[in-house]
């Protein structure tokens, strides 16, 4: 797929919303507005967004858990407010404030995120097998991390997927650590990519930084998808800049990373890359690098203000609604 | 009225379902052949596309079935074994029966788990389990143990069209047991129990092929005390007035159940029946169910499984008490 | 205008918090923001402020748990709101609340179910049918298990007829009138009292009953007992005064026999042992408290610290209800001290303890000025009943047993004789 200017801003504006909402919700956490815990996306932004960007809006997406899928949202054309409103427990949210960061918006070809890491697998199998039935060219994309691909029911999914030739594209975000654990202490060899050829699927090993070598790859792979060739994989090699969640430790293997690690990791900041070669081809002028960061800053205060205004769910038979359908 | 086997019921209904959907379709392992006959020979009629022959790969059948619902098909996953439902419970448990909740109601998941259930085989731990207590004690599914060829057919079209996930749930024991069953199209409702004896004395709640041993029982004892048997038929939703009406007209309860009994489905009834009934109760409730045990495979399963003989010496002891 | 101060919900696990110190008096206006109290959770203890302005109506004493945002005080505009708050009662204090809760019936159990019978083992659905119909379950014969009545048995009754009104039912309790009289409650004469009254009421119609009435000097009695109180971990026993009663009337028991004695047939009996029975009244239930008399056996054989240890032990039976037959039975004289009913308690008499001669009662023991070598002095004196059965015995053995009670009472250390 050749990306034309439009597109190329387009990506562009999607990684610094998303890096913009990232630390909105790290911050939010911090004075409670946002419940639970958060996971944060920042260094591995660009295969959720490069992944998403140019979907149909009826492809189906799984978002992998860095970000909370804000990543791939953003990406496939998602308001984020409701989202947002949801994660912080609000009644405005997309599961009326009984999901929290579990969000589905399935008009969106989002049909809602997993807590149990490797459930995505069976699930975008099914979500594949609807597809084909559909008959109309609709893909899924399933987003995971490298951690996430060491669970049994890859196995079954992939292989599900391969006999049936399900149109689904399989990304791998491989940051290289899962929680605290590194990947080359999880899997034997260098890429995981290698899984895909055990069950006869197409396979490329992509910069995961570069946000559009990322989008050619994963586009490239759902065209064929759309053409009934079946599912394929792709590796994103990217980073994890912070720790696996807020309030945890940044540790692998019970050692710290330290500042020299993540120093490093920082010299390859997929919107820092991507920006500096946009200012370079003269695709954006920096007023308008300076637009978009003030645009990212005003709807940060917008969504702030939608979730203020926002109540919280109050009404238990709430419950009984949404347990069983009519 | 004509009478058809508890399996071809099964089969009936399937072929009903499909003919009538077409977003109904079938999935599970060796299903085109049909290893207990439920779905043999469906697949001349509905094609390889609706009646899906799958590796035994029991998350990603399970894992499929949970998401072609959420797409607006009506996926039957074939699971074979019930046993073999512990190796999905994340995509069973946590994902088709809790999935729509934390979505705030704003999906369905039309999809039904059929398994069988059931020991007297001598198969053993892994090919024997009743495991429905786990399925009701993870909110939103609905449970349906039909105990003859009657029900199961009206009650898995039923499950076929619910909007929501129903595990199905056979015994092997029943699939040859001829019943009648009408040529004209029928459902049976959730819901709703079965009074399958009338009596004054003991109210004994039976499920599944356990309404065989309550039947024999009562045969045996009918001379000195009247027995009424009740078939829930479904676990959840639960007839529970049904049983409160019997309950208070007896005020003696036994309940025969072949899953295992600490924390099984009897103990949640017996409960149930002593919130809302201690004041009708004339005796200590009675459990017969599967001893606290593995299943054994081989001839030891007769220790643990339950017997008539402990279901006619159950009624005794709750008359004497 | 009313606005409450609660119970600040003070970390996710918390569901109380205790009222330790209001920082501001009943009526006082407190400002908002204020430390109006400070309350202790399991974890912490927490200075909490006044969210509005007003004058304080305190709810919640020291010491009172509330649950998380319930008021546990109220803030008004006016003192005369206070007042009336306070005067009405509107708030219920924490504590009483809470202790309403846990007395009012459970739900199903029908009106009756804080008056049933102890001890009588009934199936829950014949109880519920017999208060239904009124029916007085505790004499059916139960056909169940360990005689369990069910509902067959009660049926069985009901059929039977005719229904005797049971003490029970929930008609009983609202407006009840007999002979024109008003019912406030209703109390079945049965298990203990009844074999209470038909004792008594026995006692009277076969035996000729004189009671005799006066007062002992127990003032040295009262100084003998602190010293010995005083040496309780030595004794290993806390003497009583019905203790050192039972001791000393022990004693004269056998120095007058005929006291101790019994008419058998056209025969008095003057009995060698002195088989003591010592009256304990029981726990108080509703409105009464049950009385029994346990027998101390062969009293004469016995210490003073094996009387007190023995009188304990009997004493803890009788309360539990485990006292066997052969501690009940077999009495040759009965001592029975209403000193514990208190100081409205003097003069009585005492009803014999059948088939006994006699019967000793004292009051409790009390400062009163008396005569002593024509001087007006203050004595603790002990007021005591003697009732005997004029049919065995006359006024001088009667006179001569009191005598010498008395004078053990008024120099308890003759007992070192």
């Amino acid at each position: 797929m050749e990306f034309g200017k439009e597109d190329l801003i387009k990506l562009y504006v999607n990684l610094v919303r998303t890096r913009a909402f990232d630390r909105a919700a790290i911050k939010w956490l911090a004075t409670g507005k946002l419940l639970s815990f958060y996971h944060p996306a920042e260094g591995g932004e660009a295969p959720g967004v490069g992944g998403t960007t140019f979907l149909r809006k009826d492809d189906v997406i799984s978002p992998h858990l860095r970000g909370h899928g804000l990543p791939h949202m953003i990406g496939k054309g998602v308001d984020p407010k409701r989202y947002m409103a949801e994660h912080c427990g609000k009644a405005t949210g997309f599961g009326n404030g009984l999901g929290g960061f579990h969000s589905a918006m399935d008009e969106f070809g989002m049909f809602g995120g997993t807590g149990t890491l490797g459930s995505c697998f069976p699930l975008s199998a099914g979500w594949g097998l609807a597809a084909k039935k559909n008959g109309t060219g609709q893909v899924v994309v399933c987003f995971f991390g490298d951690g996430t691909s060491n669970r049994g029911t890859w196995h079954e999914a992939a292989n599900m997927a391969a006999v049936w030739k399900l149109p689904i594209v399989w990304v791998c975000e491989n940051n290289g650590v899962a929680q605290y654990m590194p990947i080359q202490d999880a899997y034997p060899l260098e890429d995981l990519a290698n899984m895909a050829s055990a069950y006869g699927m197409p396979s490329a090993v992509v910069d995961g930084q570069d946000v559009v070598a990322v989008a050619e790859a994963v586009m490239a792979a759902v065209e064929m998808a759309r053409n009934g060739d079946g599912p394929s994989f792709i590796e994103c090699k990217t980073a994890r800049f912070s720790a696996h969640g807020i309030g945890n430790p940044d540790k692998l293997h019970g050692k710290d990373r330290t500042t020299e690690d993540i120093a490093k990791l920082r010299e390859r900041d997929p919107i820092v890359l991507f920006r500096t070669s946009l200012l370079e081809k003269g695709v954006l002028t920096p007023d308008d690098v300076e637009r978009i960061d003030q645009e990212a800053v005003a709807e940060i205060d917008e969504t702030e203000k939608f979730i203020d205004e926002s109540p919280f769910p109050d009404d238990p038979a709430l419950l009984d609604a949404a347990l069983y359908a009519e | 009225m004509r009478e058809l086997m508890y399996l071809q019921a099964i089969n009936e209904a399937f072929a009903e379902e499909l003919e009538r959907d077409e977003k109904v379709f079938l999935m599970g392992e060796g299903i085109q052949t049909g290893t207990f006959g439920t779905t043999t020979g469906l697949v001349d009629r509905f094609g390889p596309d609706r009646i899906m022959d799958t590796p035994i790969s029991e998350t990603a059948i399970a894992g499929a079935a949970v998401g072609a619902s959420l797409m607006g098909y009506r996926p039957v996953a074939d699971m074979m074994f019930s046993d073999f439902m512990y190796i999905a419970a994340d995509e069973i448990l946590l994902k088709a029966a809790q999935w729509r909740l934390l979505q705030g109601g704003t999906q369905q998941l039309p999809c039904v788990f059929v398994a069988n259930i059931g020991g007297y085989r001598k198969l053993g731990n892994e090919h024997s389990q009743c495991p429905y207590s786990m399925m009701l004690h993870n909110p939103g599914l609905k449970v349906v143990i039909p105990s003859t060829p009657y029900d199961a057919k009206g009650l898995l079209k039923t499950a076929i069209r619910d909007n929501n996930p129903v595990i199905f749930l056979y015994h092997k024991g029943l699939l040859p047991v001829m019943g009648e069953v009408p040529e004209e199209d029928y459902t049976v409702p959730f819901g709703v129990a079965d009074i399958r004896r009338e009596g004054t004395d003991v109210t004994v709640v039976a499920t599944s092929f356990q309404l065989f041993w309550a039947e024999a029982a009562a045969d045996m004892l009918k001379d000195e005390i009247s027995i009424e048997i009740i078939d829930p038929r479904t676990l959840e939703p639960l007839d529970i007035d049904t049983i409160m009406t019997s309950v208070r007209k007896t005020g003696r309860v036994v309940i025969v159940d072949e899953d295992t009994e600490r924390c099984g489905f009897a103990g949640e009834l017996a409960t149930q029946i002593m919130e809302r009934g201690f004041y009708d109760l004339d005796a200590p409730i009675k459990r017969v169910c599967a001893k606290n045990y593995p299943i054994p495979g081989g001839i030891m399963e007769k220790f643990v499984l339950p017997q008539p003989e402990w279901v006619v010496q159950a009624i005794k002891d709750v008359m004497v008490d | 205008m009313k606005n409450d101060v609660v119970i600040p919900k003070l970390g996710m696990t918390m569901t109380h918090g205790k009222v330790v110190e209001w920082k501001f008096n009943e009526k006082e206006w407190v400002d908002e923001g204020q430390i109006v109290l400070v309350i202790e959770t399991e974890k912490v203890t927490y200075d909490v402020e006044a969210q509005d302005s007003g004058y304080l109506h305190i709810i919640a004493a020291p010491g009172d748990k509330a649950a998380v945002g319930e008021a546990i005080a109220e803030l008004y505009d006016s003192e005369e709101a206070v007042a009336e708050a306070a005067s009405t009662g509107a708030a219920v204090p924490a504590k009483e609340a809470v202790a309403k809760q846990q007395t009012s019936p459970a739900p199903g159990g029908g009106a009756a179910s804080g008056k049933r019978p102890k001890g009588v083992r009934i199936t829950p659905t014949a109880r519920k049918l017999a208060e239904v119909n009124n029916l007085e379950y505790s004499a059916i014969q139960g056909s169940g298990t360990n005689g369990r009545i069910n509902r067959a048995d009660v049926e069985k009754a009901l059929a039977a007829g005719p229904v005797v009104s049971s003490a029970t039912p929930a008609a009983v309790f609202d407006g009840e009138v007999v002979d024109g009289k008003r019912v406030k409650d209703v109390l079945p004469l049965t298990g203990m009292r009844a074999a209470v009254a038909e004792h008594m009421h026995h006692s009277l119609q076969v035996s000729a009953q004189l009671t005799t009435m006066g007062e002992f000097d127990a003032t040295e009695l009262v100084r003998m007992r602190k010293t010995l109180v005083a040496r309780e971990a030595m004794l290993g026993t806390r003497i009583t005064y019905t203790d050192l009663l039972a001791y000393i009337v022990t004693r004269v028991l056998q120095d007058v026999p005929l006291i101790n004695s019994s008419i058998v047939g056209d025969e008095i009996k003057l009995w060698e042992d002195v088989n003591l029975g010592v009256a304990v009244s029981l726990p108080e239930e509703k409105y009464d408290a049950g009385l029994i008399v346990p027998v101390v056996r062969n009293a004469e054989n016995l210490t003073l610290t094996e009387f007190s240890l023995q009188i304990k032990a009997l004493r803890g039976k009788a309360i539990s209800g485990k006292l066997g037959l052969d501690e009940i039975t077999g009495g040759t004289f009965t001592i029975s001290n209403t000193g514990g009913f208190g100081k409205g308690y003097s003069f009585n008499t005492p009803v014999i303890s059948q088939p006994q001669s006699a019967i000793l009662g004292v009051g409790s023991i009390v400062k009163r000025p008396m005569v002593v070598e024509d001087e007006i002095v203050i004595r603790q004196v002990m007021n005591w009943s003697f009732t005997f059965d004029h049919r065995a015995i006359n006024g001088a053995p009667v006179g001569k047993f009191l005598a010498i009670l008395n004078e053990y009472i008024e120099n308890p250390y003759l007992l070192m004789a």
